[in-house]
């Protein structure tokens, strides 16, 4: 791994059109800006990993019956509103 | 039309036409070798539906269409992946969720949830797809179904 060091306001670029450049540091953390063209597709490393772990996690559907799993809530019964009961003679 | 046979563990044989497979460049995340082609297979009477690896017979997910769930749910596919998938349209775009099943360790029941931040997209006419990697807070990879 090429590891280089910078200071606030300086960046690195990759290739012909991609620019990392470090914005801020304020304690431990850093905030980046990236400048890439629109094909270059940028995300949060941890974001990947957690769909990449979800998604091997779904393809242990083995047993699973489809029938079983659950429904979307069903539309609301419609229910005739009951006469109102007569009170005399009580 | 050209058939192709797609050895399943869950189905046996499954003969499909080779137009209905959906060719994902780079399959899923995590799984990408064995799920650069997948075709779905529909289940009768409910609203998931089964997306099965032509590659591997051991690969098989529980798939769902999110609005069916989560009528609010909001995405936006960017405009380099639109181009990708060769999208011509709102009618052209298929999205799908996978489902994931976690039977109760006590025999009761399973735990299911859905991705919602990696939605799969797909174009219909073209039959390319993507795993899309949402940047966005509102959404879980594990978001409860039921209850």
């Amino acid at each position: 791994m090429l590891v280089l060091s910078r200071r606030q306001g300086q960046a690195i670029v990759i290739g012909d059109n991609v620019v990392v450049r470090i914005v801020e540091l304020k304690g431990d953390q850093v905030r980046l800006g990236i400048d890439a063209p629109r094909s270059v597709i940028v995300h949060r490393e941890e974001v990947a990993e957690e769909i990449a772990a979800e998604n091997r996690a779904a393809r242990q559907a083995e047993a699973v019956n489809l029938a079983d799993l659950p429904l979307p809530m069903p539309p609301p019964v419609k229910v005739d509103p009951q006469p109102e009961e007569s009170v005399d003679g009580v | 039309m050209t058939m192709v046979s797609i050895d399943s563990r869950r189905f046996g044989t499954i003969e499909v036409d080779e137009k209905s497979l959906f060719e994902f460049a780079d399959g899923l995340l995590g799984l990408e070798e064995s799920t650069r082609s997948l075709v779905l297979v529909e289940q009768e009477d409910t609203p998931y539906y089964w997306l099965h690896s032509a590659i591997d017979p051991d690969v098989a997910f529980v798939v769902t269409d999110p609005w069916a769930f989560w009528p609010d749910y909001d995405i936006v596919i960017p405009d380099e992946i639109e181009e990708e998938l060769g999208l011509t349209g709102p009618e052209d775009v298929g999205v799908m969720v996978l489902v994931s099943v976690r039977p109760a360790p006590d025999g009761g029941s399973p735990t299911v949830t859905a991705n919602l931040l990696g939605p799969l997209v797909v174009s219909s006419s073209t039959r390319r797809g993507r795993q899309l990697v949402l940047d966005n807070a509102r959404y879980s990879a594990r978001q409860r179904i039921g209850d």
